[in-house]
Parts: C-alpha cells; structure tokens; sequence
C-alpha cells in the first residue's frame, strides 16, 4: 500500500482574511446581544418571582431550563465553532454527551429521585429507629448510663 | 493532491477535518462536561428530596458589595454572569483575530479576558465570604447532644459544610463543592490564558504560522462560560 504522508494542515487551513473577518465578528456580536438580552429576561424574572407569583411553579423551572438551553446551545455552536465543525465531529462530540446528560436527567429526577423522595422512611428504617429513639429518651429525660450514652445508641444500629 | 473537504472518509485526512489537538480538547472537554454533569444532577435528586428545607435562592444571595443591608437579589451574580459572557466575546475576538494572524488583536482581546476571569474570580470569593459569614440575625438550630442526652440551642451563622443558617446545609455543600469546582476552572482558565498572551507576545504563534493554540484555549474558556450558565440557572434562579 502506497503510504501517504500528504496530510492536510487544519491549523492553516482555518486562516481566514479581513473581509471573512468582519462577517464573523459581526455574527458574534449578534450573538453577545441575543445572550445578553435572554440573561436580563432571566434576571428579571428572577427579580420579580415572587411579586408575580411564579415561585416554585412548574412554568418557571421548564421556562428557566429552556433559556439556559437555548443560551448553551449558542456558546458550543457560535463562541466554540462547533456550529462550522465537520458533521462528523459535531457527532461524535454531541450525540454521546447528550444522551448521558438525558438518561442522567431522567434518573435523578423522574425515576430514583422521585422514588427515593416518597419513599424516604422505608430506606434507612434502622437509622430512623435509632434517631427516633434518641429523640425520645432525651425527651424523657432517662439517659440512663452516662458513661456509655453514645455508645449503647451507636451498637443498638447494628 | 488537492485536500477538499471530505464529506465522508477515505483516508488521507482526519475524518473530522480538524487538527489532532482540537479533537483531543474536545475529548477533554466531553469528559469535563460529564463531570459537571454528573455534580448538577446530584445536586437535582437532592434538591428534589427536600422540596420542603430549601432554601430560596433569591433570599441568600441578596447582598451587593458596599451597600450594606440592601435587598438586592441576583444584582451581584446577574453582574457576574455578565463578565464571564462578556470574557467569553473578548475571548472569541481574540480567536477571530487569531484567524487573521493580527498579533495585536489577539493580545488585546486576551488580555480583556485574563481582567474578565480575574474579576469573576474575586466576585466569587466575596460571595463565599457573605455567603459563609451569614446573616447579622443567623439562625437558631436545637440538637441533642450524644454525650450528655440534653437538648441543646445555639445561634449560628452563614453555611458551611455542617451547617446552613438559611435551610437545609445540602444546599450549602453543593454550593461549595460546584462553584468551588467551577471557580477551579476559571481559575486554571486564567492561568492558561497568561501563558498563551505571553507565548504570544513572545512570538510563538507567529513562528508556527498559525494561532490555532489561542483557539484551543479559547474552547476552554468558553467551556467554563458554558458550564456558568448551567450553575446560575440551577443555584440562583430555579
């Protein structure tokens, strides 16, 4: 096989001129207004949650998650370049990362932490005994051994 | 031979039409955004956990520098996130102007950025002090004592990583750990982007032809803005 030594020279190869220059910085600065506009949006919503009774809702959240979206998506594809990659690098930069991020997501609030949240008391069931009587004792004000207090609650876990 | 750009491989050039130190910050990049990743949705399962204890952002971060006792809520971090986006520009500025080959260019618009990253980093470190020194009023917490069985109250201050005036001290530990983790970034970011202004002022680039190295560093920085976004969304807004 004939060997080819006749690789192409990328770092050169993005060398632009003066007049591709302006376009481009043209396009960037769009850009800084585009994000900056959506941070005061955030920011004044933000402000003003809770005169205008958003706190805490659903609305807010997904409102919020989408603008941040929104705002990454043009830093990785206007300020990282990633927009003008070769499809392939896009890819194989985009599509892995994504659906980690996805099925992280989707664990951490829909299934397991939603799981975990209601059914918090039947996981550590010894943990919440050994407090609960703690709490009671004290309360009582029986504390009977003074010496060895911590540890006779510290064995009863186990 | 003539180098089109391929649109699907056969051999002869890189598949992703890129230099082999770009691919590999990116590479870079992919596994630091998982590991960011990874800390949120930590963050997001607890939060979930504990809708009741925490605390609302907007009543602990209310504090701006000089103005004592003012409500100002998110003023100080809106402020922040503009100059890192603000770093961000001057830094894809100093990228374009790399393309062009304009020394002068480049080094004004790093060194833009190297002010921009120092200043983000300082207004970090003063909302770790407000936020470690708490509130004037603090806050009252009753806990038994193990030793003596006895119900004991105190009156303590600000968060750390045992205890939060403001509402459940989980917020407090991802706080540290996740602004702590970025503000690292930030930190290592300024102290790359000074050794490539100064490699630059020194003429390497000029001596390889090219300033794809300020590129690189510049995917860095704006790596760093891009995770920022993430955290001021889900520690300050949501």
């Amino acid at each position: 096989m004939e060997f080819n030594d006749n690789y192409p020279n990328y770092e050169t190869m993005a060398i632009h001129s003066e007049e591709e220059g302006v376009k481009v910085r043209k396009k960037l600065w769009r850009v800084f207004w585009i994000m900056l506009v959506i941070t005061l949006v955030e920011l004044g919503i933000g402000i003003n949650q809770d005169s205008w009774g958003l706190t805490g809702t659903l609305l807010l959240k997904f409102t919020y998650i989408i603008f941040t979206i929104v705002k990454a998506g043009y830093i990785v594809y206007a300020f990282m370049h990633l927009g003008d990659e070769n499809h392939l690098m896009r890819k194989v930069i985009l599509w892995p990362y994504i659906s980690f991020a996805l099925y992280l997501v989707y664990m951490a609030t829909i299934t397991e932490g939603t799981y975990t949240r209601d059914h918090k008391y039947l996981l550590d069931t010894q943990l919440v005994q050994q407090k609960q009587k703690i709490r009671e004792d004290a309360l009582k004000g029986k504390h009977g051994g003074e010496e060895h207090g911590g540890d006779e609650h510290k064995e009863s876990g186990h | 031979m003539a180098h089109a750009k391929p649109i699907d491989w056969g051999g002869n050039a890189s598949p992703f039409a890129s230099s082999y130190g770009k691919i590999f910050m990116w590479f870079f990049l992919i596994s630091d955004a998982l590991t960011f990743t990874s800390l949120l949705a930590a963050y997001g399962f607890h939060r979930h956990q504990h809708p009741e204890t925490w605390p609302v952002p907007s009543d602990v971060f209310h504090h701006f520098p000089f103005l004592h006792g003012t409500h100002a809520p998110l003023w100080y971090v809106g402020f922040m996130t503009f100059v890192l986006i603000m770093s961000s520009v001057t830094m894809v500025l100093a990228v374009e102007a790399g393309h062009r080959k304009n020394k002068k260019g480049v080094i004004i618009w790093m060194f833009w950025t190297i002010v921009g990253g120092f200043t983000f980093v300082g207004s970090q470190a003063w909302e770790w002090y407000i936020f470690i020194n708490g509130s004037d009023a603090g806050a009252t917490r009753d806990f038994i004592n193990y030793e003596t069985g006895q119900w004991v109250s105190d009156t303590f201050h600000g968060a750390n990583l045992h205890v939060n005036e403001y509402g459940n001290k989980l917020f407090g530990n991802f706080f540290f750990v996740i602004t702590g983790f970025h503000g690292f970034h930030v930190f290592s970011g300024v102290i790359i982007n000074i050794i490539v202004l100064l490699m630059v002022v020194n003429g390497a680039m000029e001596r390889r032809g090219h300033y794809e190295m300020v590129e690189k560093v510049g995917l860095y920085w704006h790596f760093v803005d891009l995770v920022w976004v993430f955290v001021f969304t889900f520690f300050y807004l949501l």
